[in-house]
């Protein structure tokens, strides 16, 4: 009797196996689909050369960072809709670690972007958003291509990926851990 | 002797329902790969249906019944096969898709022929020390490699399903940015 369970337990366990493999086929194949289509939520690794190991204010970014334990740097274009997408997506007040950068074509092109995504509260932008009017920032970092994150560890850049969605940039913002709370939580977001 | 033969037994039978269940799924591959390897059309759909079914058959043999000759002839025969396979393709110089463990495993060639010596100490093994098991000794390492593989696909079900969620969500946000027609 135990036998006949257990064999019927073993078929059963092997039809379960060829069903989650042709499930598993099929997310290939729609994962094969979107990679044709060019929408897989996939970053790709970004060469930051020279840049790597460098204190970001000698980049011209806020002094501010240097002394970062983690941060993720976001750059913006005015002319990317997927950076348009990011910054609508982006939780606001910005969180903690996050500061963006944003190339514009002119201040009063910065101005509309950043208003039309809630990044400028008041008169002035929230005060982790950089605007890098003549692109002099992103030129002297090296970069040709939005949008693009850098991670700081220690104050000193580490390396960069392409974000593809907000989805990706929430899951990479770092997460302090806190003491004494009752669980580990996300830090508190708003300016400090 | 008699543990290393049930190991051997376990290794053997799990490698080949593993082999079995990814054949299984979609033959055309394997019908493919036979093919290639020189047998008429008409006949290579049957042969993969064979190899599939022998292979499905010596695994559950293997742990019901590792003492008896014909079990272990079993092992011999599929190994003898997969070396002749590999043999073949590597005499042709040609690149044969093995799919050995279904669509999309490495070309056929001198590691089927390697693998044949694995293959013939293991049904040497169960030659020497395979003690008959019970029925329900039997079973339940029939279920339990059973459940091991059903849980190995179960995890790289959901990998694929997180990766597929992710990209799903990510691709909904460019949709208010893409042209309408």
């Amino acid at each position: 009797m135990a036998a006949a369970a257990l064999t019927a337990t073993a078929v059963l366990a092997l039809l379960l196996a060829v069903f989650f493999g042709a499930l598993l086929e099929m997310f290939r194949d729609v994962r094969q689909l979107r990679d044709a289509l060019g929408i897989l939520d996939r970053p790709l690794s970004v060469d930051i050369g020279a840049a790597a190991g460098t204190r970001p204010s000698i980049h011209g970014l806020p002094r501010a960072l240097d002394s970062a334990a983690a941060a993720i740097v976001l750059f913006l274009s005015d002319r990317c809709e997927t950076c348009r997408a990011l910054a609508a997506g982006v939780a606001k007040p910005l969180p903690e670690n996050l500061w963006i950068v944003l190339e514009a074509r002119s201040p009063d092109s910065a101005a509309s972007f950043l208003s039309a995504h809630g990044l400028m509260p008041g008169a002035a932008p929230e005060e982790r958003v950089v605007v890098d009017l003549a692109g002099e920032i992103a030129g002297h970092v090296g970069l040709n291509t939005t949008p693009i994150c850098f991670r700081l560890q220690d104050g000193v850049l580490t390396h960069a990926t392409t974000v593809p969605s907000s989805r990706y940039l929430t899951s990479i913002l770092p997460m302090p851990i806190r003491l004494g709370g009752s669980s580990t939580r996300r830090s508190s977001y708003g300016n400090a | 002797m008699s543990f290393l033969a049930k190991v051997a037994a376990l290794a053997t039978s799990a490698i080949l329902l593993w082999a079995a269940l990814e054949k299984a799924r979609d033959l055309s591959p394997t019908a493919a790969t036979i093919r290639r390897l020189g047998v008429p059309g008409s006949l290579a759909w049957p042969a993969a249906f064979l190899v599939t079914a022998a292979e499905l058959v010596v695994a559950v043999a293997v742990l019901f019944r590792p003492d008896t000759a014909m079990t272990q002839a079993g092992i011999v025969a599929l190994a003898g096969l997969f070396a002749l396979a590999g043999w073949i393709a590597w005499r042709r110089g040609e690149a044969i898709p093995c799919n050995c463990f279904g669509a999309g495993s490495k070309d056929l060639g001198v590691s089927q022929m390697l693998a044949f010596l694995p293959w013939l100490a293991a049904a040497g093994v169960l030659r020497l020390g395979a003690p008959r098991p019970t029925a329900a000794a039997a079973a339940a390492a029939f279920a339990v490699i059973s459940l091991l593989l059903a849980a190995i696909q179960g995890f790289a079900v959901r990998k694929a399903w997180i990766e597929a969620r992710g990209d799903r969500r990510s691709a909904q946000e460019t949709y208010p940015w893409l042209p309408q027609h």
